[in-house]
């Protein structure tokens, strides 16, 4: 097949979110690029590498071999590095930032009584639907997330991009939970364009209406689609903090893959060790 | 390109390429044909498919076609196939093979026959165009285990979006009798004379011993059964592939070789930062063209001051919320300098619609302008916001498609909110389809900014309560004043001159005591901790620029026109 590269089955291979192209792409507009068995994304003399292999995402020396071909591009002024373990190049005064995935298989366990009494409040109130497209109302939903936390740059900056995102990839999926009167209480966005993993990428509800069990019943949905488009599992995403893990743990999900962030400054090789 | 026309590309198609619609769903661009030569392209890159769909292949021929394509497209990243690559190419060769060809008629060797059969006592093989939970599991299982070639794994990564878009494309299953996928081939049946074998997988999960090669006898029996003369097996690739192929009776076929390359186009030098978004963008299908026509027009902003104190430098911006030109590249240049974005107030969609319900709703007993303007004012002011009526304005396409309810606004809506609808109705018939604090606001968050609204939603709309309500009518009987207005505020905003901005137009209905001179000083003391630290940018409506530069003089900044 000739024609641009799209890097498609980067995606098609995706473990962790960072390896849907489209996404990254669509949230940070850097240039995606292969380097061996990990790809990584390139800004002006920045790169993030993400170091999970496509072909075992914990085969530590591709991603070693990864980083060593990453380390030859000429200007590189600053290199991130996300992978299961420490790349042996970073230097050592370097510290590095450790969270885990969590993973559930698919289908998922039965849910314990207290979940399964969540999800049947949830129903009894709530309409689902499924879509691609980001209404008014969900986007006021985003603001006001976002008006009431304090968040990374980077992070107000992804979310900002979420229509972007949802527009650029055919394997996103938005599932909504609206109350009787058609009001949006909340929503989940899932992505489905890796062959074996489903994706869990972000979710959001309204305090104000969402009944108790909300964010559980559009989960669900990304659930029940990853079932019916045949994946076998589904990454929802980092731990985070106490709150998000609880929600995770409720699900049965367990740390799958360890996600060590470690960024380090490239020093430019001074002219006398180059003689 | 058109229906006719695709057929006319399929009647004539003699290499898998040729199949215009999964070309165009594989690689997300636009099929056209210079001369007998197909073409694809997109954004910055172009594929040439050498092979001609009428007459015999001439590589002079072909590198004229290329020529004009290039001119048409002018993209940069370029792939070109052919029989035998012009000359000027021949040094950015980077493939070369040959297609393999199966008559449909072709005698299936008794081995062959006699395993398929074997495997036809266990299958069920079915033909369908839907990517089922089992196709995927299948997919995930071969492509995990067998160590294909980058270009294959694309194939497989994009089976399930390019089915969706190619009519040609099927899927021959053999499913086992517990329901499961032991093999799946990929098929494009568009072509009229011939059926392509795209890809094809078998599970070792649910393994069936011969089911690829039963599907194999399948798609040669179906394939000559439906009228087709050949099967185009695709590539010989190694002397693995190339063996399988040869198996099932295949032959040479079609020359191939491949050239990859980029043009050094003129128009790329120095356009850094539009080719930089170019490259952002995700790979949708939208030409170059079209993106840049849909781009708005660009122009430098100027209305801008550098402040700095103790070292650490800010900037504040005068914006209008109306306006006919996009300031989008100069403000994304000025915001990669700094960590946080300021404005008067939120901007975003709940706050504006908070500020817009409270507008159209009035207190029962509030003055309406409406009883403060004459029928003939009422008139004229229509006259001007809604432009001319009737039917030679709608012959000559001058009409406004569809215009606001003039008495409305000024009968059931606060005051400010009658100002701001009719003028801004009025601006946007002038082409002012820009908002240059709206602009900022977004570009801020997409930026990954820290965006401070210096002022509450309800302080806003203290502020706007406070307008003056005969300032309004006054500006309203003005009206036909309005273009002469638009003229020099626009001429004074692109050379950044605030003392002209408003010429002896000082009536405009914001530029009161409490709407400026009070909120300048709330401004100046809320933005200051932020211009203390430096790294800030500042935007207030330009009018306030008349004052603050010299209130934040005053407050121990150094004030200098923006760089």
């Amino acid at each position: 097949m000739i024609g641009p590269d799209r890097l498609d089955r980067v995606s098609a291979g995706a473990v962790v979110p960072e390896q849907v192209i489209s996404y990254v792409r669509s949230v940070a507009g850097s240039r995606p690029r292969l380097f061996g068995a990990c790809v990584g994304y390139e800004t002006e003399g920045q790169l993030v590498l993400i170091g999970y292999p496509l072909h075992d995402p914990v085969d530590s020396n591709a991603m070693s071999h990864a980083v060593d071909q990453a380390l030859k591009i000429p200007g590189l002024q600053k290199i991130t590095v996300i992978s299961p373990t420490r790349p042996p190049q970073a230097p050592g005064k370097i510290r590095s930032g450790r969270d885990d995935y969590f993973v559930l298989p698919v289908p998922a366990p039965p849910p314990a009584a207290k979940l399964r009494n969540l999800l049947r409040r949830a129903d009894r109130e709530l309409t689902i639907e499924h879509g691609r497209q980001l209404e008014h109302d969900h986007q006021a939903l985003v603001d006001r997330f976002l008006s009431q936390r304090t968040l990374a740059a980077g992070t107000r900056r992804i979310f900002r991009q979420i229509p972007r995102y949802l527009q650029a990839s055919p394997g996103s999926m938005l599932v909504s939970a609206r109350t009787a009167g058609g009001r949006l209480a909340a929503f989940a966005v899932g992505e489905y364009a890796s062959l074996h993993t489903a994706l869990f990428m972000f979710c959001f509800r309204d305090p104000s209406l969402a009944p108790p069990g909300s964010s559980d019943r559009v989960f669900s949905g990304l659930m029940d689609e990853a079932a019916r488009r045949g994946h076998t599992r589904m990454n929802l995403g980092l731990g985070v903090n106490a709150g998000i893990r609880f929600f995770k743990r409720k699900w049965g999900a367990q740390p799958f893959l360890p996600c060590i962030q470690t960024e380090w400054e490239i020093k430019p090789a001074d002219p006398v060790s180059r003689l | 390109m058109n229906p006719p026309e695709l057929h006319t590309i399929l009647e004539n198609a003699s290499i898998p390429e040729h199949s215009a619609q999964f070309m165009s769903a594989m690689s997300g661009g636009e099929p056209f044909l210079e001369g007998p030569y197909l073409f694809i392209a997109a954004e910055d890159w172009l594929l040439a498919v050498g092979y001609p769909l009428d007459g015999e292949y001439r590589a002079e021929e072909f590198g004229a076609a290329l020529s004009r394509a290039l001119q048409r497209t002018r993209a940069r990243d370029c792939w070109a196939i052919s029989p035998d690559l012009p000359g000027n190419l021949k040094p950015h060769c980077c493939d070369r093979d040959r297609y393999y060809i199966l008559n449909a008629d072709a005698t299936v060797s008794p081995r062959l026959d006699r395993l398929s059969q074997r495997a036809a006592a266990l299958l069920q093989v079915e033909e369908g165009a839907v990517f089922t939970p089992a196709h995927r599991r299948l997919w995930a299982e071969f492509v995990g285990r067998k160590g294909l070639p980058p270009t294959v794994r694309e194939l497989f990564a994009r089976t399930e979006t390019v089915l969706k878009y190619a009519p040609g494309l099927s899927l021959l299953n053999a499913w086992d009798g517990d329901g499961n996928l032991a093999a799946s081939l990929l098929l494009d049946s568009a072509p009229h004379r011939f059926c392509s074998y795209l890809i094809g997988a078998h599970s070792r999960t649910h393994h069936t011993p011969y089911a690829s090669d039963l599907l194999f006898r399948e798609m040669i029996r179906r394939a000559a059964e439906s009228g087709k003369t050949y099967l185009h097996l695709g590539l010989g690739v190694n002397a693995g592939i190339r063996r399988f192929k040869t198996k099932w009776g295949a032959a040479p076929g079609p020359a191939y070789e491949m050239a990859q390359w980029q043009e050094n186009g003129t128009e790329r030098a120095g356009a850094g930062l539009l080719m930089d978004m170019l490259a952002a963008l995700p790979r949708e299908p939208v030409s170059k063209e079209q993106f840049m026509a849909s781009l708005p027009k660009q122009r430098r902003f100027n209305m801008l001051w550098e402040i700095e104190k103790n070292g650490r430098t800010s900037w504040i911006g005068g914006t209008a919320h109306f306006f006919c030109y996009s300031f989008e590249f100069s403000l994304r240049k000025l915001f990669e300098k700094v960590d946080t974005v300021l404005f008067e107030g939120p901007l975003d969609s709940t706050s504006l619609e908070q500020v817009s319900e409270t507008g159209r709703h009035p207190d029962p007993e509030s003055p309406r302008l409406m009883d403060a303007l004459t029928e003939a004012e009422v008139r004229s002011l229509e006259r001007v916001v809604c432009g001319p009526r009737g039917f030679w304005a709608a012959l000559i396409g001058t009409r406004m498609p569809d215009p606001p309810d003039v008495s409305y606004f000024l009968s059931r809506t606060r005051h400010w909110t009658a100002f701001f609808s009719l003028w801004s109705e009025f601006l946007k018939r002038q082409g002012w389809t820009q908002s240059v604090d709206l602009e900022a606001w977004h570009l801020g968050h997409d930026m990954g900014k820290s965006v401070v609204a210096m002022e509450t939603i309800p302080e806003q709309i203290q502020t706007l309560e406070s307008i003056s309500i005969e300032r309004i009518v006054n500006f309203f009987r003005q009206s036909h004043l309005w273009q002469g207005y638009i003229k020099r505020y626009v001429r004074a905003y692109l050379k950044g001159d605030v003392d002209n901005l408003y010429g002896t137009s000082a009536e405009f209905p914001t530029r009161s005591e409490f709407v400026i001179h009070r909120r300048d000083a709330v401004f100046l003391e809320r933005m200051g901790p932020h211009l203390e630290e430096g790294r800030c940018a500042v935007f207030v409506g330009s009018a306030h620029m008349i004052n603050l530069r010299r209130m934040l003089v005053e407050a121990g900044f150094m004030v200098r026109r923006g760089r």
